[in-house]
This record gives C-alpha cells, sequence and structure tokens, in this order.
C-alpha cells in the first residue's frame, strides 16, 4: 500500500469514525411517491423577522389534499434569497426557518439555519425538508422563521414553497 | 465608444481578448422518477476531518429502480452545513463506483460563521433496472474540519 493511499486510508477511517459518533440517533428512512406539486412563490420583496421565536412566514403557505388510503410522505421544498447581518461582529446572528404540518408537527429536520448570520448580501439557500407520514385528507404546510437574539433581525426575502404529496 | 462606467469597459474588454472557455457538451435526457426513497439524519454534527471522500453516515439509501431499459435517478440532498473550519465538498456515488453528475460540488465557501442551508441536485442520467444504493460522500478541502449537520438525502427513481 502507498504511503499516500495509506493516508487517504487513515483519513477515511478517521472520518468515518467522527461521523459515526457515540450517540447518533437512528436516521428515519422511508419510501413513497410524492408525484403531486402545489406551490407558493412570494413577492419579490423583502420578508423581514425581528422575533426571536419561531412565527409565521408570510406567502409560506400551502394547503393540499394528500391522496392515497393511508399515510405516507411529503417533501417540502424551500427557497429564499436571505440575508441575515450580525450587528456585533464577530458574533453571527443566524435566520432559523422550519416547516409545519397542520401548525403541530415540525418536519425533519425539525429547524435549519437559512443565513449563518454574517452575511454580507443575499444569497440563495435551499432545503428540502421531510415529513415521514402524513395520512390522506386536507391538511397545511407553514413556513416559519425567526432572528437571533444577537440581532434581532434578518431578511428572508422572496422565496418558493414547494409541497410533493400523494395524489 | 465612450464607456460610462470601467465595469462595463472591462467587459467589453474581456469579451474581446478573453479566450473562449470550451466547455464539452452538456449530459441531457428525459425520464419519470416516481418513487422516492429518502433518509432523514439525526441533527447532530457528522464532522469530517477527512481531506479524502468518506461516506457521510445517515446518507444512504437502497433502492429498487423500476421500468424495462435504464433511466435517471435524481439525488436531492440537503444538509445544514457549516464550513466554519474548512471548505469542504460532496459527491453522490451509484454502488459505490458511478459518480452522479456533476462529479462534486463545494458545499461551503471559507467564509462560514455557522451553518447554513445548502441543497444541490445531482443526476444519475441512465441507472439500469433493479437495486441499486445511492450514498453521499464528503471530504474537506483545506481546513481542520467541516460539519455536515442534519442533512436529508432524497432519491427520486423509476417506478
Amino acid at each position: 500500500m502507498s504511503c499516500s493511499n495509506a493516508t487517504a486510508l487513515a483519513g477515511a477511517m478517521i472520518g468515518t469514525l467522527l461521523a459515526a459518533g457515540t450517540a447518533l440517533a437512528a436516521p428515519t428512512t422511508g419510501s413513497c411517491s410524492p408525484t403531486k406539486v402545489k406551490f407558493i412563490a412570494s413577492d419579490a420583496t423583502f420578508f423581514q423577522v425581528t422575533s426571536t421565536s419561531f412565527v409565521n412566514v408570510p406567502q409560506g403557505v400551502v394547503n393540499f389534499t394528500q391522496g392515497g388510503t393511508s399515510p405516507s410522505c411529503v417533501i417540502v421544498g424551500v427557497s429564499a434569497d436571505p440575508t441575515g447581518v450580525a450587528s456585533s461582529p464577530p458574533t453571527p446572528a443566524p435566520l432559523t426557518v422550519r416547516v409545519m404540518l397542520d401548525g403541530t408537527t415540525a418536519a425533519l429536520p425539525n429547524e435549519v439555519d437559512f443565513s449563518d448570520g454574517a452575511d454580507t448580501g443575499n444569497q440563495v439557500r435551499s432545503f428540502d425538508f421531510i415529513f415521514p407520514s402524513v395520512a390522506p385528507g386536507d391538511h397545511s404546510i407553514r413556513v416559519q422563521f425567526k432572528a437571533s437574539p444577537a440581532s434581532g433581525f434578518a431578511d428572508l426575502n422572496r422565496h418558493n414553497v414547494i409541497v410533493n404529496y400523494a395524489p | 465608444m465612450i464607456f460610462a462606467k470601467p465595469a462595463m469597459a472591462a467587459v467589453a474588454l474581456c469579451a474581446t481578448v478573453c479566450p473562449i472557455a470550451s466547455h464539452a457538451d452538456p449530459v441531457v435526457g428525459n425520464c419519470s422518477p416516481a418513487r422516492v426513497k429518502y433518509v432523514a439524519s439525526d441533527a447532530l454534527a457528522f464532522k469530517t476531518i477527512s481531506s479524502s471522500y468518506v461516506d457521510l453516515a445517515q446518507a444512504r439509501v437502497g433502492f429498487r429502480q423500476g421500468g424495462n431499459t435504464p433511466s435517471c435517478v435524481l439525488v436531492r440532498f440537503s444538509a445544514n452545513a457549516n464550513g466554519d473550519q474548512s471548505n469542504f465538498a460532496i459527491r453522490a456515488l451509484l454502488d459505490g463506483a458511478e459518480m452522479a453528475l456533476p462529479n462534486e460540488v463545494v458545499l461551503t465557501d471559507g467564509a462560514d460563521k455557522g451553518p447554513a442551508a445548502r441543497r444541490f441536485t445531482f443526476v444519475l442520467p441512465s441507472v439500469s433496472p433493479g437495486s441499486h444504493t445511492v450514498a453521499i460522500q464528503y471530504r474537506r478541502l483545506n481546513g481542520t474540519d467541516g460539519r455536515m449537520n442534519a442533512h436529508n438525502t432524497i432519491v427520486w427513481f423509476a417506478r
């Protein structure tokens, strides 16, 4: 084995060990056929937040009727052009987003940062959230966001929400 | 011609003297990947210090490609990635050997101060019917480590 290969292998092993960690919860897996789409494309303007607890994103709601005869997955793609700026650099002030089903169930993962809080301008951020098991019938998807206490302000800006669900 | 702004002059000059990039032909196709399998990870750091590609934990999806002929598979990967200690790159591998298009992408730009949402859709243009596995791999590019944090891997394939 060459040195470079050995180094790569050692690196891979270390990386794998670190990745595996010691306290990983089991991932959530599943299969489905969410071939129907509903979406909302927002106005191309500011969507600012000053709350440091989650509040509704305006123009961020999609109502849909899950098809089928048994629960199956729903995938929610959120795309935005946000910015979050630290008021006291270098302390970052992230902009955090979550997606709620019927106002009660958070998607996986439960929340994601759409800005690291050290932006110098707007930049595209996007994420596919997963609801593993949604019962047939009428539902509502709502995107929520919050600012960091480090600044108390962020802007999600223009955003699209695309919901894939069962026909 | 009088240029109102230096930037316009630069663009015009480059259009005249800069070499024209020669692009390889793109890969094009069409397909109907109506089935989904996914894995939603735990919300921990998923840190790597490896500078060569290693498997990202909780980012492997096994699936059975349907149909009678090869067709496309789409791999939609999302992560709350943090590159404040190093840029890092990712790739999607089919059956441990075939790299999705593009072969790798840089997920972070080296100016991160914390996690932020990133999503990329990889394309496998021609996957034969039958059982397959897609795995996401990652590596650091410069600094000490990269942290993927919570990530979702969603594979769209033929019914």
